[in-house]
């Protein structure tokens, strides 16, 4: 990946004090998110691991401003988004955060390129040709630009969805199992693009994921455990991941009780 | 089977909700018309021989009327306790302002022979000698008269007379009810008041145990040829059948446009039938999957059709009764007689349940057979592919060829002089349209979006996006659009060239500053010369024509003549004076008339003063060929036809006298004859064109129902793709639109919608009046097709406007959701 020179970005990028997130009323009170305090330093690659119901997912909506937490502060960059209403906070998401979903969330109607630019778009921003022609290149879908997303493979879309994520040049690219739909070919090559993100463009990246195999391209693991982080990993590899993963899930299953209320709660 | 239909459709019911709301609005307009003409037609039952209680036979004039000396003879027939004459025309009363009450006013000579009474009297009495009158009860009470005073009534046979107001009735809902003032006198004073020579007919009375039909036998041989005797049960039906019949033809324009709202009404059910199938292609799969044959699932689908529709049509049943109340509000507004209360038959409600479930129903089918051709397979796959399926070969190809047939009977209705050819090119254009519509549809809304674009920018394209996406689907819902806008517009330009037409023709045939015209009938005989004797008044002309030996004669002013004409190819048109004509071209090459022939018409002589052509071809009456017209003065039409009776009367101040002292002197005559009018010529052009004005507004508040279920047609597409699209707009809201961009967004998707259905609306209707408009000017000459930009513009603003509002509640939808929510939707 030959992009251009990094804007170097130091300092802690998306911060957590104290986050809180609860479902429901009385009984039937579920506690997603139980006081975590947590910062992610810029230009670093951080994954959030987890497992079901530990509340890593709902972290990564209250960070990305597209959830609201019922206490605590999150900040981006020097920004209180607590404090901002729901219009602000769409923009904030807009200029500042880049997202890619497990599901890749492109639009059908819009070809590959209309993805990409879409956030510029709503910005009513035009795409800087020279650094949307490196983003495309770099993603490997030059040739791809005018396909649909129903023409493409899962792999592809999700490097378009990576695309569409770099090109604003947000504080911060969020994404939530950028692998869990795709082979393990194709997952590699989304992990190795986000690995140069951080490398190259000094990019921030937060991931969700429950693959030990994705959590070891992150500089840095934080484990979850019953809404709160309870562990973390600075360079790991996949068997470290998998065995401190372990070690959380024996802590789980003593109280398997509240995870399956989660679980049911969320549908799963 | 049934109970997974039961509960789908239960789940589904949000959905189906507002695409049922089609069917109800149909529904309820066809319940409402049922409702209110079957009112209407009890109350024409209930008053039906209202005036003929007493009547044992009649002795009905054929064509010319009974002469008073009949009266006599029939009253001394063996067995006739009874006889009196009676006469029905129009008079006109002078209120208490002074000027004629408004309304058609009917006159009625009231028998004096009590056993021949038969009028509902509210106070007072009914008239038993000349100078006495009865008024209805409503009419004198608004205009204040007291029994006993003076009441000013004239006709066409001369001044306003007073008569001694002696009581007031109640004819309110009866034949003689017309909205406007009724007035009963004695016979002699009704003949006298309306000029006319005889009655109408004779009511008789037949002496105790004489047999009606031996009666009516002796007064056959009595009356004679030209009249037509009837026994009561003769005369009961008669009325009756009159009664209804005008009812029957009422109920059956309003069906007509009932029948175009549910016509599309059914086009917005198959569309959201396909939407619906569409979005549950997976759950039916799986129904196949687990061992549902296709039959059963195809069943299924119109099961739940049908119960939609029922459900529906419940509703719109109820609806309608609302509706009937409200229908019965502005007939009665427009003066139409409606008995208060509709009443709800068993019929009615069978009738419409078995319609608007018919409806759906058939409406379904097609939908349900494709939407249910499901694979067991598509369970397995990925929901969120949507196969979407344009328009095949085939249909585009017959589109094309339908268009085509549609447009070319369109053009060649005039040529071939068929008006059905203009309805069948209506009708095969707009299915050319539905058959073209997925390619023609999406192509517009690209191309109207394309300014929107640039104006709102992505939130446009978007938009512009999401509604191509699907071609079926948008054309569907733009094509329910089309029916009722080209309706519209085909009235609304049609309506507008006929004005033109009509303000051109009295531009070219009246060209002075006041009009005196006839309410309802013929100027009073002394009026023109009562004009004529002011000292302030300069011309005075009466317009009048009667058709002689085959030829038009017409009644001319030598100042005002030359207006009316467009050239002259020999003679002197000033030479036009008592005892010469202007002969018109084509009657002098039939006749071979030069200036200075000797022409003998209606037997008295003539010379030919002038050959001239008409510029505006007047119409001609039957019977004449076009142009076989004469001018002659007025005083030789009065000496040549003494009683024919002119509609209108030019007149003009004489010279040096203000416009205002010359129409004081007008007003002074015509306050003398309350069955005349006033005018200047706008006023005149806007009396002409108000019924066409009224015409329209009816017709487009009967259409516009059809637009309203259209536009519930764009927010019931609207609104299901905003569900089939959680989890997109969950994206476009993540990644940055705010909420007021996404409402933007779908109000831009609604309104390009309805602008394609508004524009191809608007075209096939001018198309439509542009067919009709060359056919009339084939028949009668000029009629050219005006377009009225302000009205169609309006038309347009109200469908957009309109689609603004449909994304009102599609857009909520979208915007309940959670982002988060709706991102994890599957």
């Amino acid at each position: 990946m030959s992009l251009a020179p990094p804007p170097v970005r130091t300092g802690v990028a998306v911060a957590a004090r104290g986050l809180r997130k609860e479902y429901g009323h009385g009984t039937a009170r579920v506690v997603a998110l139980d006081g975590v305090d947590v910062g992610f330093a810029a230009g670093a690659f951080h994954a959030v691991m987890g497992p079901s119901g530990s509340g890593k997912s709902t972290l990564l909506h209250c960070l990305a401003g597209l959830d609201s937490p019922t206490a605590g502060t999150v900040r981006i960059g020097d920004t209180d988004t607590a404090r901002l209403d729901d219009r602000r906070l769409t923009l904030l998401r807009r200029d500042r955060i880049g997202f890619v979903f497990q599901k890749f969330n492109l639009l059908p109607a819009l070809t590959a390129e209309e993805n990409i630019v879409l956030p510029l778009a709503i910005a009513n921003r035009r795409p800087e040709a020279t650094w949307l022609r490196q983003v495309v290149a770099a993603v490997g879908l030059a040739d791809r630009l005018g396909h649909r997303p129903g023409e493409l493979s899962g792999g592809q879309q999700q490097r378009v969805a990576l695309a569409r994520a770099l090109v604003t040049r947000p504080e911060v690219i969020f994404a939530d199992e950028p692998t869990g739909n795709l082979d393990s070919r194709s997952g590699a090559e989304v992990l190795r693009l986000l690995r140069e993100a951080v490398d190259t463009l000094g990019q921030t990246v937060v991931m969700v994921t429950h693959d030990p195999v994705a959590a070891a391209y992150a500089d840095r693991v934080v484990f979850l455990a019953d809404g709160r982080p309870v562990r973390e990993l600075t360079a790991p590899t996949a068997e470290r991941v998998l065995d401190t993963l372990a070690g959380l899930d024996r802590t789980a299953e003593q109280d398997g009780s509240r995870v399956a209320a989660t679980d049911a709660r969320r549908g799963r | 089977m049934i109970r997974i239909t039961l509960r789908s459709l239960r789940a589904d019911a949000l959905r189906l909700l507002l695409s049922s709301l089609a069917i109800v609005l149909g529904v309820a307009f066809v319940a409402g018309t049922l409702m209110v003409t079957d009112s209407m037609k009890a109350g024409a039952y209930a008053r039906a021989g209202t005036f003929d209680r007493h009547t044992d036979v009649g002795v009905y004039a054929d064509e010319q009327p009974l002469p008073p000396a009949l009266v006599d003879r029939v009253r001394a027939v063996d067995g006739v306790a009874a006889a009196e004459g009676e006469l029905t025309g129009s008079a006109g009363v002078v209120g208490s302002d002074g000027r004629p009450v408004l309304g058609y006013a009917v006159l009625a000579a009231i028998p004096t022979d009590p056993a021949l009474r038969s009028y509902d009297v509210t106070a007072g009495r009914l008239p038993d000698r000349p100078g006495e009158v009865v008024l209805d009860a409503p009419t004198a009470e608004e205009e204040g008269f007291a029994l006993g005073a003076p009441v000013l009534v004239g006709g066409v046979s001369g001044a306003a007379r007073p008569y001694t107001l002696v009581g007031t009735v109640d004819v309110a809902g009866t034949s003689r009810d017309v909205g406007g003032p009724f007035i009963g006198l004695v016979g002699a004073d009704a003949l006298a008041v309306t000029g006319e020579q005889g009655y109408g007919r004779i009511m008789v009375a037949a002496a105790p145990g004489t047999s009606r039909e031996a009666l009516a036998e002796r007064l056959s041989g009595v009356a004679g040829p030209g009249t037509t005797v009837w026994t009561r049960q003769q005369i009961l039906d008669a009325a009756v059948d009159d009664a209804v019949r005008d009812l029957e033809q009422f109920g059956l324009v309003l069906l007509t446009f009932a029948g175009v709202a549910m016509v599309v009404a059914g086009f917005v059910i198959a569309n959201t039938f396909a939407i619906v199938l569409a979005q549950r292609t997976r759950r039916t799969a799986l129904l196949r999957l687990i061992g549902a044959t296709r039959g059963q699932v195809f069943r299924a689908a119109l099961l739940e059709a049908a119960l939609l529709g029922l459900a529906a049509s419940v509703l719109g049943v109820l609806a309608g009764a609302g509706l009937a109340a409200g229908m019965a509000a502005v007939l009665s507004a427009l003066d139409v007689p409606v008995p208060i209360g509709p009443t709800l038959s068993g019929p009615t409600v069978l009738l419409c349940l078995l319609l608007g479930t018919g409806i759906t129903v058939a409406a379904a089918y097609l939908p349900a057979w494709q939407g249910t051709r499901v694979a067991p397979a598509a369970a397995l796959t990925d929901s969120s592919v949507q196969v979407t399926r344009g328009a095949g070969r085939a249909r585009l190809t017959t589109g094309a060829v339908v268009s085509a047939a549609g447009v070319a009977a369109l053009g060649f209705a005039a040529t071939v002089g068929q008006i059905v050819l203009v309805a069948v090119g209506g009708v095969l254009t707009f299915f050319g349209i539905v058959l073209y519509g997925p390619v023609l549809v999406p192509a517009l809304v690209r191309l109207f979006g394309a300014p929107v674009r640039r104006l709102l920018g992505a939130t446009a394209a978007l938009a512009v996006a999401n509604a191509v996406r699907n071609p079926r689907r948008v054309s569907a819902t733009a094509t329910a659009l089309v029916i009722g806008i080209g309706l519209v517009s085909a009235f609304v330009v049609g309506a507008g060239s006929v004005k033109v037409g009509i303000e051109r023709s009295v531009d070219a045939r009246i060209g002075v500053d006041y009009l005196v015209t006839g309410i309802g009938g013929g100027l009073p005989a002394t009026l023109a010369g009562e004009l004529a004797a002011r000292p302030e008044l300069g011309v005075v002309h009466e317009h009048r024509s009667r058709v002689a030996d085959g030829v038009e004669i017409r009644s001319a002013h030598p100042e005002l003549v030359g207006r009316s004409l467009s050239g002259v190819v020999a003679g002197d048109v000033d030479d036009l004076r008592s005892g010469t004509v202007l002969a018109h071209r084509e009657l002098a090459e039939a006749r071979g008339w030069a200036v200075g022939s000797p022409v003998v018409l209606a037997g008295r002589t003539f010379r030919v003063a002038a050959v001239v052509t008409a510029g505006e071809p007047s119409p001609a009456p039957a019977r004449v060929p076009a142009g076989h017209l004469v001018d002659v003065v007025d005083a030789d039409f009065a000496a040549l036809f003494p009683t024919e009776r002119g509609y209108l009367a030019e007149v003009e101040p004489a010279d040096g006298v203000s416009a205002a002292r010359a129409r004081a002197a007008v007003e002074t005559v015509v306050a003398r004859h309350p069955t005349v009018n006033l005018m200047d010529q706008a006023a005149y052009k806007k009396m002409l064109t108000g019924t066409v004005d009224m015409l329209l507004a009816f017709v487009t508040a009967l259409l516009g129902l059809a637009v309203v279920i259209a536009l519930v047609g764009v927010a019931n597409t609207l609104s299901l793709s905003v569900v089939e699209r959680t989890r997109e707009n969950g994206v476009l809201r993540a990644v940055g639109l705010t909420r007021g961009r996404m409402r933007a967004m779908l109000a831009v998707e609604a309104v390009l919608t309805a602008m394609v259905g508004a524009v191809l609306g608007v075209a096939l209707g001018i198309g439509v009046s542009a067919g009709a408009m060359a056919f009339v000017a084939k028949i009668s000459g000029d009629f050219t097709l005006v377009l009225p930009w302000g009205r169609l513009a309006g038309i347009f603003s109200v469908a957009v406007l309109a689609a603004l509002a449909a994304s009102v509640l599609p857009a909520r939808r979208a915007l309940a959701r959670p982002v988060v929510e709706a991102l994890g939707v599957e």
